[in-house]
């Protein structure tokens, strides 16, 4: 019989942007009204600047919708396994919904440049629900520094009772 | 010639023409060579349903805004048509009208593999064998490269036919999003299933990842292949130390240094506290002759020793080279070390 059999499964763990970075926002939806007052930026935002915003991102898709009630933004972000609380915490009724993340904001009664703050909101988040971490650093990686022993400080320095 | 029987007797059992159609003519064309007119077109019949398969025109593929958005997000360039990239996110399907990836599948599961088979061995030239392929697999599996297409933000295609009609989605919508006849893990009791399996959605996935990284090497070349497995497969973390399980850890250090002729093991305490409290903690040192190969501690002293001896034999088996350097980089220049391997007995 061999001394040891066999290894411990693993699976590689998504570190975006140590390689490439690719932007979790994939999707954009503009869901606006065309009579409601609340409306009025986000329709101005949609004729005016619209065109040069999405060219600057060509990697998310824009959607226009038509819809009566409040102008509402919404995006759709893919999340990466690690930067995910609900996995890191490997809560399974949390699972269901990591592939689909989807972030809604209201932009009722916001101007064109409220409404374009909201939208580099958007593209610039995540996708992750917000949460306090519990650490001020977060890392995958071992500390650098190791854990203090006493073990192994000289003798001549070690506390005496 | 003469006889007929005889004539019946060589047409070979892949000819394609003689099942063809029953209203044509019964005329047998002996051909002896079985393997390079007849066999091609079976070939063809078999895997790609008959010749209404499509392949998927560019015009058509730049009717789908999330394939343009995918394109720019992976940052494949001008070189990579957005019809291969279509070509990607379709699986096999019963109903396909289009031609599948499984070829690009093919292409790009060789080169990943390949690859990242490649740095492992030149990073981690002396992984025994079981763990060296499981950490090959960490990379190439099914999770991780379901999870690398997740994190490419693609989409699968969840709507029916008829939603898509109601909704009035035309086909080429659907052209950025992941095509696959998805498969039903427990049909209901007395329902048998006929014919191809469906498959899941992260096997789908991988099939879309590996087939973007053929597609990537068949129109930007070789460096080009092994950059994007670099940057997306690669930069992901797998922890080799954590996958590393040693049943008798003592036996196999004593094993491995008397193969390279180094003097045998030899634990020694090297600081303790509490030896007579409830929480005892004691350090010992794994020795070869002068030179300290590992140090463990625990609480007792038979704990201690045994992740000593771990310890050593991680140190040596996640040696990592200085040269970090891959055989196919054309910069390297000396031979690449491997290890004669783990110590049996």
């Amino acid at each position: 019989m061999p001394p040891y059999n066999g290894a411990i499964k693993a699976v590689s763990v998504a570190r975006n942007g140590v390689g490439a970075f690719i932007r979790p926002c994939r999707k954009i939806t503009l869901q606006y009204c065309n009579v409601g007052g609340s409306s009025q930026g986000l329709r101005d935002f949609l004729t005016q600047r619209l065109t040069k915003f999405a060219t600057k991102y060509p990697e998310i898709e824009f959607q226009v919708a038509l819809k009566r009630g409040h102008p509402i933004v919404r995006g759709l972000y893919s999340t990466t396994m690690a930067s995910n609380p609900a996995i890191l915490t490997n809560d399974s009724t949390k699972l269901a919904d990591v592939h689909t993340n989807v972030k809604t904001v209201c932009l009722r009664n916001l101007n064109i440049d409220n409404v374009e703050n909201k939208l580099k909101l958007m593209v610039e988040s995540s996708g992750n629900r917000l949460y306090k971490p519990k650490q001020a650093v977060q890392s995958l990686n071992q500390s650098v520094r190791g854990i203090w022993s006493p073990f192994h400080v000289d003798k001549d320095h070690r506390f005496k009772i | 010639m003469a006889s007929h029987r005889g004539m019946v007797r060589v047409i070979p059992r892949t000819s394609v023409r003689f099942f063809k159609t029953l209203t044509e003519p019964y005329s047998p064309t002996i051909s002896t060579d079985l393997y390079t007119q007849e066999k091609e077109p079976r070939f063809i019949s078999l895997f790609q349903n008959d010749s209404r398969l499509k392949t998927i025109t560019e015009e058509e593929a730049k009717l789908s805004p999330s394939l343009i958005a995918l394109h720019a997000r992976l940052n494949l360039g001008q070189d990579f048509p957005l019809a291969t990239l279509a070509r990607a996110l379709t699986c096999d399907t019963k109903d396909g009208q289009h031609a599948s990836n499984s070829s690009l599948s093919q292409v790009g599961k060789r080169l990943v593999k390949y690859h990242v088979t490649e740095n492992m061995i030149t990073k981690y030239p002396r992984l025994p064998i079981a763990v060296f392929s499981k950490a090959v697999n960490a990379y190439v599996g099914t999770e991780s490269l379901s999870s690398v297409g997740r994190l490419f933000g693609i989409e699968v295609e969840s709507k029916s036919p008829i939603d898509k009609y109601l909704s009035g989605e035309t086909l080429e919508t659907s052209f950025g999003k992941l095509r696959f006849d998805s498969a039903i893990s427990k049909p209901e009791s007395g329902v048998k299933h006929y014919g191809k399996e469906g498959i899941t959605e992260d096997v789908a996935y991988k099939f879309a990842v590996r087939s973007i990284i053929g597609g990537v090497y068949l129109h930007k070349g070789e460096s080009a292949a092994k950059k994007f497995i670099d940057e997306y497969i690669l930069s992901r973390k797998v922890d080799v130390e954590s996958m590393l399980k040693f049943e008798q850890p003592q036996r196999m250090l004593l094993r491995l240094l008397r193969r390279n002729n180094l003097p045998a093991p030899v634990s020694k305490l090297m600081a303790e506290t509490g030896r007579h409290s409830v929480a005892p903690v004691y350090v010992v040192g794994v020795f070869s002759g002068d030179s300290l190969l590992g140090e463990g501690q625990g609480s007792s002293i038979r704990e201690a020793t045994m992740r000593g001896a771990v310890n050593a034999l991680k140190a040596h088996y996640l040696y990592r080279p200085l040269n970090e350097r891959v055989p196919s980089d054309p910069e390297r220049k000396e031979p690449l070390y491997v290890d004669e391997g783990e110590v049996y007995f």
